[in-house]
């Protein structure tokens, strides 16, 4: 398998006050395509902002990130966005959904900030509801779900636009034992199934279990 | 309770922004209410005033009118019961030539004055004069003149100098007697147009050929006697001559009915959208400071206390607003006496700002209720909150589909049209008042209802208009509640705006309208005018045409109706219609229609009239003339606004009988010169007659002015409005960034760029905007459809004059609004800390 994710030399530092605080120190990693990578680590060791900074949420003090070969962190606010709808697809621990649109409008939002038509997706959008589970429930909001169903309208979110990496951060942190389970059968599925690749922060080894690699940040290095 | 008052203190000082909008809502409709509340108190004072200045000492004044034999009358000798002393007076008009150096410096060739003859000695007793300068050992007689100092200061007349000075077209060489301050009769503001000098009685009555005769009486009291019984005694004695108090509390409080009304009304507009800001700027607070509460609570504080703390926020901006209010009331009530002291009838008059310990003491109240009121629902939400609840953080407040708003908000829009035209007379004025605010209540609750709607249609397009964004944003609309109140906010304030602005060019075009109607130059008033005297008033040079009208402005009574016919004309059916333009109701044949007035007791009458008496055609009303009740026929109905719509039309030939009034009352004059030239010809010609008159152009100024000067206020009212309503959006749009900063984020993470963002929230705002504009044009419209009921009920009447440009320009202004509005949250937003924004709430 070729790789997907190259992380070469990468520092990130922030400034708290007039603090400065060196949250990763000199990280390289490659990631393939088609892996279920967990990142764990105690808190405040770097674990997200290793996750975002993949994502291109943030962008490295020094160092570089290749997805597919391209340096993100050289692209423009529009290239990133593009980047982000099309090869990442993001799931956060609060869900993240847009409250008052209903389940449908927020799977389809990557494909509308894509420019597409979104009429033209309705069997796409059918079949990764169905995916997730969730068919019968397109027309209602946030609201009316329970939290393991918001997760799963987050994750058909992340595939709409069937990205080849999807990046989970804590995704089952705010779930209960049962939901955590469901949650973690469909990245399962969905990483043996479509051949995503999957990068996901957690605390918890049982679900990394669900994954084929760990990797563990501590003190801002990569230990695995 | 120090901890408490701490926290509310810097809670304040946390937001400022927020802060000031409340205060600022508050100290506004405070102010207003204070200055409305001011308002008739200040301008009787005023008023009074500026008679005391003209009237001195004097509590009765005796004056011909045109119901008088002659123009000038003799003081009677006998001692009346309660009379201290009588002074009279004379005036004529005088005109000062400037040297050909002031001629060039004021650009003006001649100064008009008015000359006015009095006795030295009553003078001094009546309205002493205040003398700069003043001629020692001589005797105020002969060829003296008193000038003001500022005629004597800006053509450089000192006491003892010569002047020339034209009275009553004869040249007369005077001498300066003395230098008075502009005050009293010498009163004199730049913006007046003409200033008073004194002569020695004797002297103008002798120019005026009425030695021992007096236009005017000026009766003083003595100390206890009572004004009506001397009143009565007078009239006794003053037959046909008009007997009356300088100024009459009475007649002035009717009169700024008109005035206060409207205000009130539009205090009531500015009140209820600050209302509207501060309750949902309080929903912000109570949610902020829900993990507070929850904090108190669960370290043992009581609902109580919390509530305490909440109540204390609001009643701290209440306190604030309500001190900054009153001083800003004092502020606005003096501009607000500014602009009516520039009365286009009385003169100008001295501005001074009169209140009480109790008009301060009930906009403080106000402010203070305001606030109070305002936030108390979402303080007692928030108080209702499980403490678990709050804790555990699990306050999301769930939208429920009240489907009694949508039904209550038609019940009220039904309401409010259909009441004001079933009210009863009495209770009139309220209702429309009520139904006016009612209306506006209603629009605001259907504006949800309205959005959606609309949004549902833009859905449709606007993906074709401005891509996925556009959809995008309309998906944003709806059901944000922020959004939402800033329709709410732009509707009420361009409502009121355009409500204001369009009932203002209404009155402008009504007034237009009516003096069209008028198809001559000048109307002139003589003293016993008949035949003769209109033969001579077509000798005048300029006179082209005359018309005698019998015709009384003092109102004729209708028997058991409760009304009073305030313009009767007596008309000569054959020429009235080549001197005005008679709007006939309906497709009768007005020839026809005016022959019948001949053929007995027929009567015309206005549409105002016959709306306010419930008359049709071949009714019959009873008339309370002087020769009795008079039973006449309806037999049509006409447009006119004169007297307030409330006027009618007999024929010429049973008023003369009826009214028993055999003298013309007043002339319409057509003139083939200058109507000013021709106007001043006819004075000169008729002066010892005594002659009232002047050119329409003139009136319909007059009246355009006193019109305006009450739109200018009304409309600063509608503006200050908007004004709050703009700040409410301005805030709401900074509220909804802070909310939707997540939901933002969230999307920046699954690839919404900055320019995407960017277009994403101006499309909201413009779409915003557009809605807002569109239901403030509805909400205007509303409003406007209930304005003529309102104004009938204080016997105003006035056809509204649509305009279209306003309302494109309250699309285009919304639109503006709100798109400015939102610049500032968008730059915010596009640049926001995405992962900052997702992790912490």
């Amino acid at each position: 398998m070729g790789k997907i994710i190259e992380v070469i030399d990468l520092n990130k530092t922030f400034l708290l006050g007039e603090l400065s605080v060196d949250v990763l120190k000199g990280i390289n990693m490659c990631v393939d395509k088609g892996e279920f990578i967990t990142i764990m680590g105690p808190s405040g060791s770097g674990k997200s902002t290793l996750l975002y900074l993949l994502g291109g949420l943030d962008k490295p003090t020094t160092g570089k990130i290749l997805i597919k070969g391209q340096d993100i962190s050289a692209l423009s606010d529009e290239e990133q966005s593009i980047m982000r709808r099309r090869e990442v697809g993001f799931v956060f621990q609060f869900y993240n959904l847009v409250p008052n649109l209903t389940v449908e409008d927020n799977v389809m939002l990557p494909l509308l900030l894509d420019g597409k038509k979104i009429n033209k997706y309705s069997d796409k959008l059918n079949e990764i509801l169905e995916i997730v589970e969730l068919s019968d429930r397109k027309k209602h909001t946030p609201r009316e779900l329970s939290g393991g169903q918001q997760q799963r309208v987050a994750i058909a979110r992340a595939l709409i636009n069937e990205p080849d990496i999807i990046l989970a951060d804590e995704p089952t942190g705010n779930l209960d034992s049962k939901t955590t389970e469901e949650v973690m059968n469909l990245f399962q599925k969905i990483n043996r199934e479509k051949g995503k690749t999957i990068l996901q922060v957690s605390h918890s080894l049982e679900t990394a279990k669900y994954g084929n690699r760990i990797v563990n940040v501590k003190d801002g290095r990569v230990w695995e | 309770m120090g901890i408490i008052v701490r926290f509310i203190v810097k809670s304040i000082f946390e937001k400022k922004f927020r802060a000031f909008i409340i205060v600022f809502s508050i100290a506004i409709s405070s102010a207003l209410f204070f200055a409305c509340s001011g308002l008739s108190g200040t301008m009787s004072s005023m008023y009074e005033n500026q008679i005391k200045m003209q009237t001195g000492e004097a509590d009765i004044i005796i004056q011909p009118d045109e119901e008088s034999p002659s123009g000038t009358f003799k003081i009677r000798t006998e001692p009346v019961e309660g009379v201290s002393y009588t002074a009279g007076s004379v005036a004529a008009s005088g005109s000062y030539k400037l040297s050909e150096e002031h001629s060039d410096t004021y650009n003006i060739e001649t100064e008009n004055l008015i000359v006015r003859g009095f006795s030295m000695e009553e003078l001094n007793k009546l309205n002493p004069v205040n003398f700069i300068q003043v001629a020692k050992n001589e005797d105020f007689e002969g060829n003296y003149i008193i000038l003001s100092k500022i005629f004597a200061d800006k053509y450089g007349y000192k006491v003892g100098d010569r002047i020339d000075i034209k009275i009553n077209g004869r040249n007369k060489i005077l001498t300066v007697y003395g230098i008075s301050r502009p005050t009293g009769i010498f009163q004199h503001t730049p913006q007046s147009d003409t200033m008073t000098a004194v002569m020695p009685m004797d002297t103008v009555s002798s120019l005026l050929n009425v030695r021992g005769r007096v236009q005017s009486a000026f009766v003083v009291l003595e100390e206890g006697a009572d004004v009506k019984t001397v009143t009565g005694t007078l009239e006794e004695l003053y037959p046909r001559y008009r007997v009356r108090e300088p100024f009459s509390a009475e007649e002035l409080n009717q009169y700024m009915q008109f005035i206060v009304v409207p205000m009130f009304m539009m205090t009531s507009m500015v009140l209820f959208i600050s209302i509207f800001i501060i309750y949902s700027t309080f929903k912000v607070i109570t949610t902020e400071r829900l993990p507070v509460i929850g904090t108190f609570r669960s370290i043992g504080a009581t609902r109580k206390m919390t509530d305490i703390v909440l109540i204390g926020e609001s009643l701290a901006y209440g306190l604030i607003g309500g001190v900054l209010g009153d001083i800003l009331g004092i502020g606005v009530l003096y501009l607000i006496a500014k602009i009516m002291a520039a009365d286009p009838y009385n003169g100008q008059m001295n501005v001074s700002v009169k209140f009480g310990p109790g008009h301060l003491a009930a906009s403080f109240l106000l402010a203070i209720v305001v606030a109070l009121i305002s936030s108390w629902r979402p303080i007692s939400k928030s108080s209702k909150i499980p403490i678990k609840d709050l804790v555990l953080n699990n306050t999301e407040r769930k939208s429920s589909n009240k489907k009694w708003k949508k039904y209550a908000a038609v019940t009220m829009l039904l309401l409010s049209a259909i009441m004001p035209n079933i009210a009863p007379r009495p209770l009139a004025l309220f209702i429309n008042v009520v139904s006016l605010l009612v209306s506006t209540v209603a629009v605001v609750m259907c504006v949800p209802y309205i959005t959606k709607y609309f949004l549902k249609i833009f859905e449709r397009f606007y993906g074709n208009f401005f891509g996925n964004e556009g959809i995008l944003a309309v998906k944003n609309l709806n059901g944000n509640k922020n959004i939402l109140n800033n329709i709410s906010l732009l509707a009420i304030g361009i409502s009121t705006l355009l409500m204001i602005n369009t009932i203002s060019s209404s009155v402008g075009i009504e007034v237009l309208n009516a003096y069209k109607d008028w198809n001559f130059d000048i109307m002139v008033s003589l003293y016993k005018s008949d035949r003769n005297m209109e033969q001579i008033l077509r000798s005048v040079d300029g006179v082209e045409g005359t018309y005698g009208a019998y015709e009384s402005w003092d109102g004729v009574d209708v028997k058991d109706k409760q009304y009073t016919i305030r313009y009767l004309q007596g008309v000569d059916i054959k020429r009235y219609r080549d001197y005005v333009t008679f709007r006939l109701q309906g497709k009768k044949n007005a020839d026809e229609t005016f022959k019948l007035l001949d053929e007995g007791r027929n009567i015309m009458v206005a549409n105002m009239a016959k709306q306010r008496l419930g008359l049709k055609e071949g009714d019959s009303i009873t008339l309370e003339m002087k020769s009795g009740d008079k039973t006449y026929k309806v037999i049509g109905f006409y447009d006119s606004i004169m007297s307030n719509g409330s006027n009618a039309v007999i024929s010429q030939k049973y008023y003369k009988m009826d009214m028993k009034e055999q003298d013309i009352s007043n002339f319409f004059v057509k003139t083939s010169k200058n109507p000013d030239d021709v106007l001043s010809a006819i004075q000169d010609k008729f002066i010892r007659r005594g002659v009232f008159g002047d050119t329409i152009d003139s009136m319909e100024k007059r009246n355009y002015e006193s019109n305006n000067q009450f739109m200018i206020i009304l409309q600063a009212f509608s503006v200050i409005a908007m004004l709050i309503g703009i700040f409410g959006v301005f805030n709401n749009y900074m509220i909804s960034f802070m909310e939707r900063k997540r939901s933002i984020a969230m999307m920046r993470s699954i690839g919404l760029s900055k320019k995407q963002t960017l277009k994403m929230i101006m499309i909201e705002a413009l779409t915003g905007g557009c809605i807002g504009g569109i239901v403030g044009i509805i909400g205007g419209t509303l409003m406007l459809l209930s304005v003529p009921n309102l104004m009938q009920s204080i016997d105003i009447p006035i056809a509204i004059h649509y305009s279209l440009s306003f309302f494109i320009s309250a699309l285009v202004g919304g639109i503006i609004i709100a798109v400015l509005a939102s610049i500032s949250p968008a730059l915010k937003t596009s640049k926001l800390n995405i992962i900052d924004a997702i992790k912490y709430e």
